[in-house]
């Protein structure tokens, strides 16, 4: 069986083929760097509007690389929310209209059920329950998985998203966006005892993040200091700054483990690339004794490999699949 | 014109919380601030007065670019933050919305927007002031 999975919900255009073994046959995603579109090599930065523009370029190069034709799909799946509305409308319209030609089920996907899912593609046995920590541009939450396919929320963010905070900061102090993979690579030389942050605490007892009030003193400790790129403590700063927002995604991670007593954690989305993070996260898993599974880089961004994986783990558990042509997106879980 | 200050984030919350409390529904709130001024802060306060339940919810829509959230009215929390230019503000279609419910834009310097808007101007003063200036 070979699926292909369509992600449009934010910035990245992207088309992905598996097979039913979970092997990747290819994994398009259309982002500034990676592939340079046949119109010129601007890739659309914006979503919107400027996803219809690639999507068919993407699908088509997802299909050759995989060696395959349309004809040769058997199930199709799309990223059908939360996200933006307007790209999302263009996947799914686009993906509908495929099964439709093609007679095909078309299997509706939610973007963050994909992102912990990623987990799988590299590691299909995980043992239940897991948390997952899924870390982006756009989210940050926590969920359980008491099963395959179950998926309770048990936290999120409540102002910025940790990878927003970081980007924020980096733009401040104008080190190119998104910055959170610039703030990765300059505090990796830096001294982060040197600016400390204080842990936000949740008055309700909630394992709800908040990442406004580092921004907030963030920007203090930039004034204050009178911090620029040039200045002796610069990476010190950053160093300190970022590992503040790892300590207290951690503290919720380390929270939620003593209340919900997980076999496995999952750490996932876009900022699950950054190295310490990575290297964070594997450290309290075994401090914990717990197994955890981080997906390689390219299925931690936005990717449409992820949306084929879960498809085709419906599909296992009885899911037959349907052409639903009144399905709609959805903005928000 | 009229100028609040505030010392506190529930300040700043509740601020806003009464000056949507008798919104129409297809206001258009321009929202000005540096970084960490409390754009988010005071569209969660906008939330609140409408009636939103759990305005806890309300996050900075700076990567999603545009949040819909069902309350009293539909409300359009936009972000122009990643936006560098008109084209691509242009290419949001955020206009699309007016009308439709109450729309929140946060830093709206970026926008020339010339209709019926209540324009919010947010200055950060010591420790936790903010102060805000109101044009409708």
């Amino acid at each position: 069986m070979i699926v292909l999975g369509i992600e449009t919900s934010c910035d990245e255009t992207s088309a992905s083929v598996l097979t039913d073994k979970l092997e990747v046959l290819s994994n398009i995603v259309l982002s500034q760097d990676e592939i340079h579109a046949p119109y010129g090599g601007i890739v659309p930065e914006l979503a919107s509007r400027q996803h219809i523009k690639s999507i068919s370029y993407v699908i088509e190069e997802s299909l050759a690389q995989a060696g395959t034709e349309l004809d040769g799909i058997d199930i199709f799946s799309v990223t059908q929310g939360p996200g933006l509305v307007g790209s999302l409308l263009v996947g799914l319209s686009f993906a509908k209209g495929l099964a439709y030609s093609q007679g095909k089920p078309l299997i509706p996907i939610d973007h963050l059920e994909a992102h912990i899912h990623s987990a799988f593609i590299e590691n299909h046995n995980i043992s239940f329950p897991i948390l997952a920590l899924l870390v982006s541009g756009g989210h940050t939450s926590l969920f359980l998985l008491s099963k395959k396919l179950e998926y309770r929320l048990l936290g999120s963010t409540r102002d910025d998203a940790a990878g927003e905070a970081l980007d924020k900061i980096a733009k401040f102090l104008d080190l190119g966006y998104p910055g959170g993979p610039i703030i990765d690579k300059l505090a990796e030389e830096g001294d982060p005892r040197k600016f400390s942050f204080a842990l936000p605490q949740m008055s309700d007892g909630s394992l709800d993040f908040s990442f406004s009030g580092f921004k907030t003193a963030a920007l203090r400790k930039i004034r204050e200091n009178k911090l620029t790129k040039n200045h002796p403590d610069f990476k010190d700063f950053l160093a300190g700054f970022e590992k503040s927002i790892i300590r207290a995604l951690l503290a919720n991670v380390g929270r939620a483990v003593d209340e919900f007593h997980p076999q496995s954690l999952i750490l996932c989305g876009g900022v699950a690339r950054n190295r310490k993070l990575r290297r964070g996260f594997e450290g309290f898993a075994a401090a914990h004794s717990l197994s955890s599974y981080i997906p390689a880089p390219e299925f931690c961004s936005d990717n449409a490999a992820m949306v084929a994986a879960l498809a085709l783990e419906k599909i296992k558990s009885g899911d037959k699949g349907a052409l639903d042509l009144s399905l709609d997106v959805y903005a928000r879980r | 014109m009229k100028i609040y200050t505030t010392n506190s984030e529930e300040e700043t919350l509740k601020l806003a919380k009464n000056i949507s409390s008798n919104f129409k529904g297809d206001e258009v709130v321009l929202l000005v601030g540096e970084l960490g001024a409390g754009k988010t802060v005071f569209t969660k306060g906008i939330a609140a007065g409408l009636g939103l339940a759990d305005h806890n919810r309300v996050c900075s829509p700076s990567y999603t670019l545009i949040n819909l959230y069902k309350a009293k009215f539909p409300l359009i929390h936009i972000d122009l933050y990643r936006l560098e230019n008109k084209a691509d503000i242009f290419e949001l279609g955020w206009e699309d919305y007016l009308g439709q419910g109450v729309i929140v834009i946060e830093w709206a310097d970026k926008l020339d927007f010339n209709g019926p808007a209540i324009r919010v101007l947010i200055k950060v003063g010591e420790n936790e002031q903010r102060v805000f200036r109101l044009d409708y």
